[in-house]
């Protein structure tokens, strides 16, 4: 009996395949990077999972889970062929536990899902990615994901209470429990939230939530100076003011959006900061005027405040889509996403955009920055024509200059991306001794080396 | 394929497609869902060879729209999905419900396959003189709800609404399954020009869709037709509660969400859907998915019914497919004109 027939006794003949069409749609995420599966699995369940993994240990085949496939940093990309457990058929919100103040879900539940379940209890899961509408939970939390409202809340880390994972010699464990807090040995959960499935694959989990504030506002300050739009965040938190979200958008980012959605009518301005306050009603007035005279202060010339529900839908709606929008600006051209994800400072971000201007002047290319200010989490976005070699490999360069920048910055050259294969180059110079600990971590779990194999600059 | 490299590579990969077509939803494979046919498009510029999951993917499409009003980048996994099955017809990859569709359609000159006369419904000689508007009425319209077809037109000829003297399918079937549909366009076409009309009026979806796309005729719905004229209209209120279903073709493809609302709210109580107008569901039915994968086009269908308003008398909507496959699992379904017709005097 060979593989295929061995993995079609597990989950049956309509649920494993290897046609060489579906091994090419695979073979991508939504990175630059490409590598063809030998298979792909689609399990229903943590048995299956199981058995797919003790099978893949037997013969030393790799394996990667997959979620939507949404990743920038080809986490999901079979480098070294195997098997690709693509995870989006486990996809159940197995319970909304609203006393203890928790969810159980399953990795290919959609982000967008879980929220609009528990919406009418009135709770939340903060963790908000631009993705939100295609990612899975699975993925986002191997890739120690977060987003917008991350300021205030924090990333995913914060609210992953325990993790059913299926291990790379097929047995089961779970990292937690379903204590609010645990003091209880190494904190395994923390250790695979954000793993990228070198250690493990996620099975289920368990998800703090939280009670939706009562109210909110987005204040929109608009500069004439980028810079000084990035001086206005570190002094907004020096005030003591916690936004729940502070987003940058410079120029380019700016004319994008309004092609994309010609309502939105934005001002054209050299930076624009979205900085979301929520509270209580009597509490986020105050907190939104002192926010708009800080930005006043530091030269926003224009400055609104967005109180209804549906002008605040309208604009984060199209600040989640803004990173696909850039190819609407240039439609010869396709945004590719390299360099996308550095994070520095709060005190280094003035700093951290100048360097990227710098950087698009030096080499001649429109780098759109936008991002998580509020956490000093910069993305940028090129676009090229990506039929032309000599435009990609000049897009690596300008890849490698921003991460370097961010580095030399203080930064990381991931906030909340991952590293995948595409910035595994760097993990030397950012995590030095500590990259050789990870990497003993990672043999002591996986001796044989067939979890997502080539993957957070392990090898 | 090398020509529409351009188009393919507008999908950034992002995935916003994926969550929302409905045939990746049921059948979870990348192949199945507008990523992946754009991918697979890619695929075939540089060699991928053509497989049972390749076609099987291209084929799953309902038409539905979603990827394309929801694409961020500005992407049309649609068009491109239809180019790729008219390739792959090219390459002699053709599906069975493909050729019985072609067989039907230029061996009757109407989706069904009927053999007997398309004015069967109509009891007078067709009126050959020249109208600046005319009705062309479908072909399920024509052979599969002909006491409504009569009573419509009865309406639109005290407007001096005409038809044609030799209507043909328009053409969507066949155009949207990938097939050279420029014999009927051309074979109505000269008909209206015949006729002397500036203006089409339809009411199948899939007719409306493709009138726009691919005639060069004015052309309106006829809800729209009609509710410019509802106070001359002999209409009477009915006493029903009834939800609307936007067809894909008629909602997403071509932005009409408001007349046939007006016409249904003039008649009835309208109640909407939790999903509606740009947000609509999918009935599976279109892109020839009904007739080539029945049981995933019933499977989607349950998925929109699940959408529908509880204690409805009728479904309302404007599209024959939408009503075979919401009446196949047992919801009372009935086309915007039937209900035109129960509110006459």
């Amino acid at each position: 009996m060979d593989i295929f027939d061995e993995i079609k006794g597990i989950v049956t003949l309509n649920r494993v395949s290897l046609d060489p069409a579906e091994l090419y749609c695979y073979s991508h995420d939504a990175s630059y990077i490409s590598s063809t599966p030998d298979y792909v699995v689609m399990p229903h369940s943590t048995q299956e999972v199981s058995a797919i993994v003790k099978l893949a240990s037997r013969y030393r085949i790799p394996i990667v889970p997959r979620g939507a496939g949404t990743g920038l940093s080809g986490g999901a990309v079979p480098i070294s062929g195997g098997i690709v457990l693509d995870m989006s058929r486990m996809n159940k919100l197995q319970k909304i536990d609203i006393p203890n103040l928790q969810v159980l879900v399953e990795p290919g539940l959609i982000h967008a899902r879980l929220n609009s379940a528990l919406e009418p209890y009135g709770f939340f899961f903060p963790p908000d990615p631009g993705s939100s509408e295609m990612c899975t939970l699975g993925g986002f939390i191997a890739n120690g994901g977060s987003g917008m409202r991350s300021v205030k809340y924090g990333t995913v880390t914060r609210y992953v209470l325990d993790l059913e994972i299926v291990l790379p010699d097929g047995e089961i464990i779970q990292t937690g429990s379903m204590t609010m807090k645990s003091a209880s040995g190494y904190d395994l959960t923390a250790l695979m939230v954000g793993s990228e499935g070198t250690l493990g694959i996620i099975t289920a989990a368990r998800l703090k939530i939280h009670p939706i504030p009562e109210a909110r506002k987005v204040v929109l300050a608009h500069f004439n100076d980028l810079e000084a739009a990035g001086r206005a965040v570190p002094a907004i938190m020096s005030q003591g003011i916690v936004p729940s979200a502070c987003e940058l958008m410079d120029s380019t980012t700016i004319q994008a959006l309004n092609i994309y959605d010609p309502d939105l009518d934005i001002p054209e301005c050299e930076a624009l900061l979205l900085i979301e306050v929520d509270g209580t009603s009597c509490s986020i007035d105050p907190d939104a005027v002192d926010i708009a005279n800080c930005c006043r202060a530091l030269g926003a010339f224009d400055i609104n405040i967005a109180g209804s529900v549906l002008e605040q839908q309208e604009i984060w709606k199209a600040r989640r889509l803004v990173g696909a929008v850039m190819t609407r600006l240039y439609p010869d051209k396709t945004r590719v996403y390299i360099g996308e994800d550095i994070a520095v400072p709060l005190s280094a971000i003035p700093v951290m955009l100048k360097d990227i201007r710098s950087i698009s002047s030096r080499y001649n290319i429109t780098i759109m920055t936008y991002g998580h200010a509020g956490d000093g989490n910069l993305h940028t976005g090129m676009a090229i024509d990506i039929l032309d070699k000599y435009q990609y490999e000049q897009l690596k360069q300008v890849a490698d200059d921003i991460h370097r920048a961010a580095l030399r910055n203080g930064g990381t050259v991931s906030g909340e991306h991952g590293i995948g294969c595409v910035r595994g180059t760097y993990m030397k110079q950012e995590h030095g001794r500590g990259l050789d600990v990870m990497k003993q971590i990672k043999k002591a779990i996986d001796p044989y080396n067939i979890m997502n194999p080539q993957k957070v600059g392990l090898e | 394929m090398k020509q529409y490299l351009k188009d393919i590579i507008k999908c950034v990969k992002c995935g916003r497609c994926r969550t929302v077509c409905p045939s990746q939803k049921v059948l979870g494979w990348e192949s199945s869902g507008p990523r992946g046919r754009m991918l697979m498009a890619s695929g075939c510029t540089c060699g991928l060879e053509i497989s049972r999951g390749m076609i099987d993917g291209f084929l799953t499409c309902t038409t539905c729209h979603q990827c394309v009003s929801e694409c961020p980048s500005g992407a049309d996994p649609l068009e491109m999905t239809r180019v790729v099955r008219r390739e792959l017809m090219d390459m002699g990859h053709v599906a069975p419900h493909q050729i019985e569709m072609m067989k039907r359609v230029s061996g009757s000159g109407n989706s069904l396959g009927d053999e007997s006369p398309r004015t069967s419904w109509l009891d007078i000689p067709i009126d050959t003189g020249s109208f600046d508007h005319i009705y062309f009425v479908g072909c399920l319209a024509s052979y599969r709800q002909q006491e409504t077809t009569a009573a419509i037109y009865s309406v639109l000829k005290q407007f001096s609404v005409g038809l044609l003297e030799d209507e043909k399918c328009c053409g969507s079937p066949i155009f949207r399954l990938g097939m050279d549909a420029s014999e009927l366009i051309e074979h109505n076409s000269y008909q209206i020009k015949k006729a002397g009309a500036h203006t089409v009026i339809t009411e199948c979806a899939g007719c409306y869709a493709m009138f726009k796309g691919q005639y060069e005729f004015n052309v309106i719905h006829l809800s729209e037709f009609l509710s410019d004229r509802l106070e001359q209209l002999p209409l009477k209120r009915l006493n029903i509660t009834v939800s609307y279903h936007d067809p894909c073709h008629l909602g997403r493809f071509n932005k009409l969400y408001d007349a046939p609302r007006t016409v249904i709210s003039h008649i009835c109580t309208l109640v909407e859907m939790k999903y509606s107008r740009e947000k609509a569901g999918c009935c599976g039915g279109g892109g020839g998915v009904r007739l080539g994968y029945p049981e995933l086009s019933s499977t989607i269908t349950k998925d929109l019914a699940a959408n529908i308003p509880q204690g409805m008398d009728y479904v309302v909507t404007a599209c024959p497919l939408c009503i075979r496959n919401l009446s196949d699992i047992g919801i009372k379904t009935i086309d915007l004109a039937e209900l035109v017709r129960m509110s006459m005097v």
